[in-house]
């Protein structure tokens, strides 16, 4: 599906990461491989340090913690949120949705309409494009798009083929009105046929969880894992993206009457600097301006990979400065999100970091 | 393409010395066949050869000759 959609545009972004920062050099020796070829693969993919929680900071404390720093910062009201949109595929509870949850934490009037998208690696562009499409449909005029993961406490540390990139974080972009001739060109197209190459098979109808799936297995690479927890088919999700991206990136210059050579800055989801650094070359984009650096600083914290590849790689000259960047994700569906826009002269762009120690209050 | 060639170009993939690695080697029994190495031929094979290798092709490789027989 493609989409254009005007009068609007991202007018402040904040990206929050735990404070707590997990080195991979310290975690080599829980996976059951020689720690030479651990390190081979840390260079390779871009594995240094990522920002786990700990079990008490949820992704709706991440999120919180983000709200009220752009409440304290003076760049939005309370009073003026029109509508929040939550998009993740990690809950709070699995009753009632995230949103409602946040919207709680933080008082917000009974008023603000309140969605959840239960989106992965692709949630912040859809999450963007259905954020732009309520505002348009019914003139509001502040519209928060929240993406957050958090939870990588729980995840199997001997899966090496996961658990070093693995990351939290939390993002909030506020979407504002903007004059007419601005507009957002969103592409999405979806592979559902592949979409064994991520998937967590247990824990939900098809297959509940038991005490059988959740014993650890070792697979044919040696990686253990569970059928509680996310199967990655690594060969199968490289094909995907070197095969599909450039494709939607096309589409999209297409869509939005764009040389491919006028793109300032690709910011991508941040799935490993490897494949990143793949794909740059392969479409032929200089990789300073693919940014492939979230991984190896932060780990990968799925659709919030893309805020906080923009507040930590772009955040002051976002405030001064107007770019034309392509927004663009992939990932489990196995789907491609893209979105092509002018982002900058911003209110506000940071990343911050959260304490973890209990309090949201920024 | 010689055999010498290819297996230089997997010697490089592994990260081996020059003339290490034979044909007959078992995948399995090599320190160096990791979901690295195998990523790394799975591009490879892309690069090189135009040719693309699916996860499951990769589960079917038992000796190092079944990655050469592919290199063409």
């Amino acid at each position: 599906m493609k989409s254009i959609i005007s009068g609007v545009k991202i007018s402040s972004i904040c990206a929050v990461v735990p404070a707590r920062v997990l080195k991979f050099e310290d975690e080599l020796k829980e996976f059951p491989f020689p720690e030479s070829s651990s390190r081979r693969l840390g260079k390779v993919m871009g594995f240094r340090e990522h920002r786990i929680a700990d079990p008490k900071t949820t992704l709706i404390d991440l999120a919180a913690y983000g709200i009220n720093c752009l409440f304290k910062e003076g760049v939005i009201k309370k009073e003026d949120i029109d509508c929040l949109v939550f998009s993740s595929q990690v809950r709070e509870h699995l009753v009632p949705g995230n949103s409602k949850v946040l919207h709680g934490f933080l008082n917000l009037s009974r008023n603000t309409h309140c969605i959840d998208l239960y989106e992965n690696c692709t949630g912040f562009i859809s999450g963007l494009y259905t954020a732009c499409s309520i505002m348009r449909a019914s003139n509001l005029n502040c519209v928060l798009l929240v993406v957050s993961n958090s939870g990588c406490c729980y995840a199997n540390k001997k899966d090496r083929n996961t658990y070093p990139l693995a990351g939290d974080a939390a993002g909030i972009a506020v979407i504002s009105r903007a004059d007419e001739k601005e507009t957002i060109d969103f592409a999405f197209f979806n592979d559902s046929d592949l979409r064994d190459n991520l998937i967590t098979p247990a824990g939900g109808m098809r297959m509940p969880a038991t005490e059988e799936t959740a014993k650890m297995h070792i697979d044919d690479m040696g990686n253990y894992r569970s059928l509680n927890q996310l199967h990655m088919d690594g060969t199968g999700v490289f094909h995907y993206v070197m095969e599909n991206v450039p494709f939607l990136i096309k589409e999209i210059c297409e869509l939005a009457d764009v040389k491919k050579e006028d793109i300032k800055y690709h910011l991508t989801h941040q799935p490993n600097r490897f494949m990143l650094e793949k794909l740059a070359d392969l479409i032929n984009v200089p990789r300073e301006i693919m940014f492939n650096n979230i991984v190896e600083n932060f780990g990968n914290s799925s659709s919030s990979t893309i805020p906080v590849n923009i507040a930590y790689n772009l955040s002051d000259k976002l405030i001064d400065n107007s770019y034309k960047v392509c927004l663009s994700a992939f990932g489990a569906g196995m789907s491609v999100a893209g979105a092509i826009m002018n982002l900058g002269k911003m209110d506000y762009c940071k990343l911050i970091e959260h304490p973890c120690n209990g309090s949201n209050e920024y | 393409m010689t055999e010498q060639e290819k297996l230089a170009i997997l010697e490089d993939i592994f990260d081996l010395e020059a003339g290490s690695l034979s044909k007959e080697q078992v995948l399995k029994e090599l320190e160096e066949w990791d979901s690295l190495s195998a990523l790394s031929v799975v591009v490879m094979m892309k690069d090189q050869f135009d040719k693309k290798i699916t996860g499951s092709d990769v589960r079917k490789f038992v000796k190092v000759e079944d990655i050469l027989n592919l290199m063409c």
